[in-house]
């Protein structure tokens, strides 16, 4: 019988999304006359920005039977709105989540929700973006204090099953970008 | 205007017309107008065409004004001047900027005047007009024609 | 030596009289004749302006308000350096001054200063009479004699999407 617990350690991502405006000289000049006109352009862009804040560790309890999901909100900001998610996995295998004992793993999954509770689900693949989500907070890099997201971690039982007892943890690289 | 002209006509001496001196002028009396501008940046001119004839083989055309620095000059009536140039094209010949009072040897090549020979062209400088005040500026130009 | 005159006295009138009637003197058989003929010379000078040195107002990509951006111009007014100021924008809505984009407007403000403090401008709308306008060199000797500040909105560029705002501001000198 396995027993053991587990530990995810979470490292959240952010990243940034900007361009540069390019420079054009635009700008006219007037001439000498009864009245003179010039043009200037007027130019801004506003950065497409986004942040994962909230994020805290997910810790099973040790057991030696497979334990129930947990979930962790988290707030997202995206100023266009939506979003893509990379979730990525320290000792993945290919796409697959793996919590690892230094001598043996244990597979889990992890699905996203586009909100602090319930909300639509997509489930991930480590180190594959996420296809577009929407319902982050626009305004507010800090979600006004709420959530507006939530990972959640689900144990693979047939492979927690067959773990020997230890101690498993793995670290998530969660890779937000404004869509 | 009209009298003075009619009286120059009533006053002619009854000589031989074959023996007599002749100078004809017609078609000089025209205003040159520019028009108003701000600021220049290349010359503007006018041309115009009038006549000269008379009987001499000979004459002198010469064009007075308003003078500053050996030039022709407007005047905007407040003690401001604009200088502008005047070219003169004789019957025979093309333009050449005339001096005030400065005289130019032309023969008529016809004794009435029956078609403009002559021209006169009015230029102003942007280097003259856009260091002069805003304001109106004006010159009466003479020509003035005569035989040796 | 006998002169005769025809001195128009402007107007169509005068002119008509004067290339009606030649002047035909005949002197006597030895003697020269003269004849001369004025016209009038006229030309009207007005103030001139120039507007020159503008450069365009490029806010660095932000997510926050960016801070206002100030453009130093030269302005040359042969009246007496005076000079009115009429900008706008070519989103403009009413009065104000905006940038137009895919995710909506961007109000800004422009303001001018000659030799005074900013005065703010309405779009299409002259200013108020300012001052220090070089009054004889066009390109204010290579130097500068006004400026010019554009400041964004904060609210409207809190609430815009993200992306490219743009518009033309058009300024217009006029001598005062």
């Amino acid at each position: 019988m396995a027993n053991g617990k587990t530990k995810l350690a979470v490292i959240a991502g952010v990243a940034l999304a900007s361009s540069l405006v390019a420079a054009a000289f635009a700008a006219t000049q007037g001439t000498p006359g009864a009245t003179s006109t010039g043009s200037a352009d007027v130019r801004a862009e506003k950065e497409s920005a986004v942040s994962i804040t909230g994020l805290n560790d997910i810790v099973f309890a040790a057991s030696a039977t497979t334990p129930a999901p947990l979930a962790d909100p988290v707030c997202v900001f995206s100023n266009p709105g939506s979003y893509t998610v990379n979730v990525s996995s320290a000792n993945a295998a290919g796409g697959t989540y793996r919590l690892s004992s230094g001598s043996g793993f244990i597979n889990y999954s992890v699905s996203w929700f586009n909100a602090g509770s319930g909300g639509a689900t997509v489930a991930l693949t480590s180190g594959t973006a996420s296809p577009s989500i929407t319902g982050a907070d626009q305004t507010s890099p800090t979600c006004g204090g709420g959530d507006t997201a939530r990972i959640q971690v689900t144990i693979d039982p047939a492979t927690y099953i067959s773990a020997p007892a230890a101690t498993y943890t793995d670290t998530l690289t969660i890779i937000v970008s404004p869509t | 205007m009209l009298a003075t002209a009619m009286a120059a006509l009533v006053a002619l001496p009854s000589a031989p017309a074959m023996a007599a001196k002749e100078v004809v002028v017609k078609g000089f009396g025209n205003r040159l107008a520019f028009g108003r501008y701000a600021w220049l940046d290349t010359a503007v001119s006018m041309t115009d065409t009038f006549c000269i004839a008379g009987t001499a083989p000979a004459m002198l055309v010469s064009f007075d004004g308003h003078r500053a620095g050996g030039g022709f000059a407007l005047e905007d009536g407040g003690g401001g001047t604009m200088r502008y140039r005047v070219h003169f094209a004789p019957a025979q010949g093309g333009f050449r900027e005339v001096r005030p009072g400065e005289p130019v040897s032309m023969a008529p090549g016809a004794e009435s005047c029956s078609a403009d020979n002559v021209s006169v062209r009015v230029e102003i400088m942007p280097d003259d007009f856009n260091g002069a005040a805003s304001g109106l500026y004006a010159d009466t130009l003479t020509v003035i024609v005569s035989t040796p | 030596m006998s002169t005769a005159r025809v001195r128009p006295v402007g107007g169509l009138a005068a002119a008509a009289v004067a290339a009606a009637f030649a002047i035909l003197l005949t002197g006597s058989p030895a003697a020269p004749a003269t004849a001369e003929a004025d016209r009038d010379v006229q030309i009207r000078k007005l103030d001139a302006v120039r507007i020159s040195g503008l450069s365009d107002f490029i806010f660095p990509v932000s997510m926050e308000t960016p801070a206002p951006l100030t453009d130093q111009v030269c302005v040359f007014s042969t009246a007496s350096g005076r000079y009115q100021i009429t900008a706008t924008s070519a989103n403009a809505s009413g009065r104000d001054f905006r940038l137009a984009g895919d995710g909506g407007i961007i109000v800004y403000h422009v303001a001018w200063r000659g030799t005074g403090g900013y005065e703010e401008l309405d779009s299409g709308r002259a200013s108020d009479t300012m001052g220090g306008g070089s009054r004889t060199s066009p390109s204010c000797g290579g130097g500068t004699n006004a400026s010019i500040r554009v400041s964004l909105d904060p609210a409207t560029y809190a609430a815009a999407l993200p992306g490219i705002y743009a518009d033309t501001l058009t300024i217009t000198v006029a001598p005062d």
